[in-house]
């Protein structure tokens, strides 16, 4: 009777044809001269207008130091290795800044950024704590998607049509929110429109344009989920069962599922398959909000905040600080064929993402003026993947990236892991600081600080006993290490100073330690600046 | 006698948020009033030195076995129901210390909320509102430490004592930012080692390698080094990193140790609250007020042990002498020391439990009619208020819900519960708008 869809790779092959686009398996995006050249202009055209009329004064273009550390965090997740930080800062060739993107974008840690930033996005937040196998799979099949640069609506509708043994990863989207049709059509609307369609679950929305219909008609899609109880030795995986219906909150009345704001139905599905129907149409061009919703993520990935904020309320009643940029983006995006490395190259050449954060004595322009590069406070991943790789050194001889082999966890890693489940802060904005006395009690003096600053432990304070070094040149080190930039006259002279003074007992290593955890608890080295 | 509690009462014209007002596009939030008035309307509330002590129970309690019996009823169970200081007033045989002091409780029970999830009821429970949707609302703890704040303690403002599953969510400081997250003290139960539960906070101080002498160097070096960046960066975030600094290295470096050190009170007084984290908790509650602290919050059940699915009878005896342990002592100590009618407390829990007793010897989830206790400061105790049916399976009368409930609570507290604070997006949120059960108020 009921009828099992299991289409997943054909589904995938219509969403192709309707989105007219081919995959570019692996490839540095091209460097298609004038195209992105015209566009980069043109975003920044876009962001300036207003500036004189508002008396916005942009900060000048940031120095090397801080282009590198900010880049290397939006794209590797870390801030840069010392020696490369070094390499770039001698660099004296004029593109060397497009280079350093170009790299990145191109290098598997940024694969592995972009897999943890959509394993955050993607999983409720129970998903991420109690089921870290799930979170780990979906975070091994994201990963594959952004190193091979799948086109991000390929992504999303492997994502949405996923189903079988194969699709363990994906499939947690589903398993993860109980299959339930109400969750999911809460969490699809807004991850993949950017709109707050579940708002109309209980009422017609008061002021954006959704009725409880829209939302009803819009969960139809999800009604026929079932977990394949046939193999539940290989991980659970999913299947969709004709028959299964959602009705009307306290009535009889059966859903057909409706995409939402079109008021004509879907076109039928030969089997049935409403996910597939639902894909089709959400990466489709007739969908005006899929291609919107992903360029303003980008943007809020690499500028703090996004042209609309919460990137997730893109509803009528919270307009764009840039309504024509977003546009523009959006189209760019579709031109690019959901390009998401080509939109980030792009965007990254901008002189709005090459604005200074630190504003002098002037006030400091509006946050969403984007006339200073907002400062983005740091995920927990980004901080100690840094502190693990410029301080620690070596204490873990892999990279997160490869840490998924079986076997038992290395020290290291239930450190990172301890870390990260005392500083998680899910729903937080990277313009926020989330955390609260219990967790900076922990940044001071919890294991993670004790190790990156003893000096038996700490690598950095190991290689700094080198006797060939100076003191001039430790203090460097140091400070390149924990804030990716060389220090100002002044500081040099606090640290050495500090390093000269008679003091007892106190070995040269014990201050450096001291220093160390100075400039690992200051705010600069909590933020991308 | 609402004029006469609030002094401020006459300007305080609750506004409420138009929807319109937000294609403003967030000008609300930088008009600048609202905080000034909220700001007001507290001071009265500081300056008395208020506190409030929360006694969550986790897994929620079963009602029809502590303080809404049905001993003539099929559902009533194996306790007996005795009476109390308090003629009128009867329950559970296992409170012999809450029966003596009866004249201080007023036991509501006419409690009735929608949620019969253990996460959906301990946030609706917590922070007045369901889970979920743009809003994160923040804890009544945390609203309660804004209002309640003491700029002379450097301890922090909300201590909660082991809080049990759902914290992240439930005990969220939401919009109001970290500044106001809770302070969390985690117990570890008593076992062969040790006598009492160990509760302590978590990197209080640096490892012992680390002299104070040390701390100062490090601290002043830090200081300078913070205050550059700041300069060139008055942005959110980096201020809100600050600000939270500051305040970890003041209560690192203060008096915190000493307050929660335990170990200096006596034997007989750790004992009579209960060797337990519940009743090291109450006795931390009473050295945390003493010292000024305004919000402190202790859990029982460690996880969800009010969970009473099974074997309930067993189990809520022994979870009902602990509850009475703390409890009791707790207020006789507060009363003895003159802190008691400045100390609101509340006992309360996800939902109640069913009343019809299941195969398993066990009681079930139960939101529709359940007791929340109100005691202390403020409060009008040696008092019933609401009713529920023979059966216990409905409000018959006093049927109130969670905000209902947490607008009291503010206003024992001399907190006015329609203060609003700015959510995200300039929208103003008032504490609590509930109706205030004005009987049970002093």
């Amino acid at each position: 009777m009921a009828s099992t869809s299991s289409l997943a790779v054909v589904t995938l092959v219509i969403a192709l044809q309707i989105a007219g686009a081919a995959p570019s398996q692996g490839e540095t995006p091209a460097d298609s001269a004038p195209d992105a050249r015209a566009a980069t202009e043109n975003v920044d055209r876009l962001i300036q207008q207003g500036w004189a009329d508002e008396a916005i004064q942009p900060t000048p273009q940031s120095g090397d130091a801080e282009f590198c550390r900010r880049v290397w965090l939006d794209f590797a997740g870390v801030a840069p290795p010392v020696w490369q930080l070094r390499t770039f800062l001698q660099d004296t060739s004029p593109d060397k800044r497009w280079r350093l993107i170009d790299q990145l974008l191109a290098s598997p840690r940024f694969a592995t950024h972009m897999a943890n930033r959509w394993n955050q996005t993607l999983l409720p937040e129970d998903a991420l704590v109690g089921g870290q196998d799930n979170a780990a799979a979906l975070h091994r099949w994201l990963r594959k998607q952004f190193q091979s640069n799948t086109p991000y609506d390929h992504i999303i509708g492997g994502f949405l049509t996923a189903g079988g043994k194969s699709d363990r990863g994906p499939a947690i989207f589903y398993t993860s929110r109980n299959l339930d049709p109400v969750k999911l059509a809460a969490s699809t609307s807004q991850l993949f429109m950017g709109i707050q369609l579940q708002c109309a679950q209980c009422h017609d929305h008061p002021y954006a344009r959704w009725t409880q219909d829209d939302f009803w008609s819009f969960a139809a899609f999800f009604a026929q989920l079932e977990l394949d109880q046939s193999n539940l030795s290989g991980g659970q995986s999913i299947e969709d069962r004709s028959g299964r219906e959602v009705t009307f909150p306290e009535t009889e009345r059966v859903m057909s599922p409706r995409y939402p704001g079109v008021a004509a139905a879907p076109e039928p599905d030969p089997t049935d398959f409403r996910r597939r129907q639902l894909t089709i149409w959400l990466a489709s061009r007739n969908n005006p909000y899929f291609a919107r919703a992903a360029a303003n993520r980008v943007w809020s990935h690499l500028f703090g905040r996004g042209l609309v904020e919460p990137v997730d309320a893109m509803d009528n009643d919270n307009p764009p600080s840039h309504p024509q940029l977003l546009d523009f983006l959006a189209d760019y995006l579709i031109e690019q064929r959901f390009d998401l490395r080509s939109l980030y190259q792009m965007l990254s050449r901008t002189q709005a993402y090459g604005r200074s954060s630190a504003v002098g004595d002037r006030p400091r322009p509006p946050a969403d003026r984007f006339a200073a590069m907002n400062v983005k406070t740091l995920s927990a991943e980004q901080y100690f993947d840094s502190l693990r790789q410029n301080v620690l050194l070596g204490g873990l001889p892999r990279d997160s990236a490869t840490s998924t082999v079986p076997g038992r966890p290395l020290p290291d890693e239930m450190i990172r892991q301890q870390f990260l489940a005392r500083m998680q802060a899910p729903d937080a904005v990277p313009t926020e600081y989330p955390h609260g006395v219990v967790q900076v009690l922990g940044m001071m003096n919890g294991p993670e600080m004790l190790a990156a600053t003893a000096e038996q432990r700490s690598g950095l304070i190991g290689s700094l006993q080198a006797p060939f070094l100076t003191d001039h040149q430790r203090v460097e080190t140091l400070f390149l290490a924990c804030l990716s930039r060389a220090p100002t006259e002044q500081e040099s002279q606090q640290f050495l100073d500090y390093l000269a003074a008679p003091n007892g007992d106190r070995s040269a290593a014990s201050k450096q330690s001291d220093l160390a955890w100075v400039l690992l608890n200051t705010a600069e080295c909590f933020v991308c600046p | 006698m609402s004029l006469n509690r609030f002094p401020f009462g006459a300007v305080m014209s609750r506004r409420r948020w138009m929807p319109t007002a937000v294609s403003i596009g967030g000008a609300l939030g930088t008009s600048g009033w609202l905080p000034r008035i909220a700001a007001a309307a507290d001071v009265a509330a500081k300056r008395d030195g208020r506190h409030c002590i929360l006694l969550w129970m986790s897994g929620g309690p079963s009602q029809i076995d502590t303080f809404d019996m049905k001993p003539n009823h099929a559902n009533g169970g194996s306790f007996s129901e005795v009476a109390t200081a308090v003629p009128g007033i009867r329950f559970s045989e296992h409170l012999p210390g809450l029966a003596k002091q009866a004249d201080r409780l007023a036991i509501l029970r006419g409690m009735s909320t929608k949620e019969g999830d253990h996460e959906r009821g301990t946030t609706v429970m917590r922070t007045g509102h369901p889970l979920g949707g743009p809003v994160r609302y923040p804890a009544i703890g945390c609203s309660l430490s804004k209002s309640l704040h003491n700029s002379r303690s450097h301890l922090p403002s909300y201590v909660t004592v082991s809080p049990g599953p759902f914290a992240r969510r439930s005990l969220s400081p939401g919009f109001l930012g970290p500044k106001f997250a809770a302070t969390s003290v985690n117990g570890a139960a008593p076992g062969d080692q040790a006598t009492y539960a160990q509760l302590r906070v978590d990197h209080l101080r640096p490892p012992s390698s680390i002299d104070q002498e040390r701390v100062a160097q490090r601290l002043a070096i830090w200081e300078s080094l913070q205050q550059n960046f700041l300069n060139t960066h008055q942005t959110e975030n980096v201020v809100a990193h600050d600000t939270v600094y500051r305040s970890a290295i003041e209560m690192s470096a203060s008096d915190a140790n000493d307050a929660f050190d335990l170990s200096q009170e006596p034997d007989v007084v750790r004992r009579a609250y209960g060797t337990g984290t519940f009743g090291q908790g109450c006795l931390l509650a009473r050295r945390l007020v003493q010292r000024g602290v305004p919000v402190v919050e202790v859990t029982l059940g460690d996880g969800l042990g009010w969970d009473t699915h099974t074997d309930n009878f067993q189990r809520v005896r022994q979870l009902s002498e602990q509850l009475d342990a703390g409890w009791s002592t707790l207020m006789t100590e507060l009363a003895d020391l003159g802190l008691l009618e400045k100390t609101t407390l509340m006992m309360a829990g996800e939902f109640g439990r069913t009343p019809v007793i299941n195969s398993n010897g066990g009681r079930d989830h139960f939101p529709q009619a359940f007791t929340c206790v109100l005691a202390g400061g403020g409060i009008a105790g040696g008092q019933v208020y609401g009713q529920t049916s023979a059966d216990g399976m409905e409000v018959t009368d006093g049927k109130i819900d969670q905000q209902d409930l947490l607008s009291t609570l503010c206003t024992a507290l001399g907190v006015d519960p329609s203060n609003e604070n700015i959510a995200e997006g300039g929208r103003p949120i008032a504490i609590a708008e509930g109706n205030v059960i004005r009987q049970v108020l002093l």
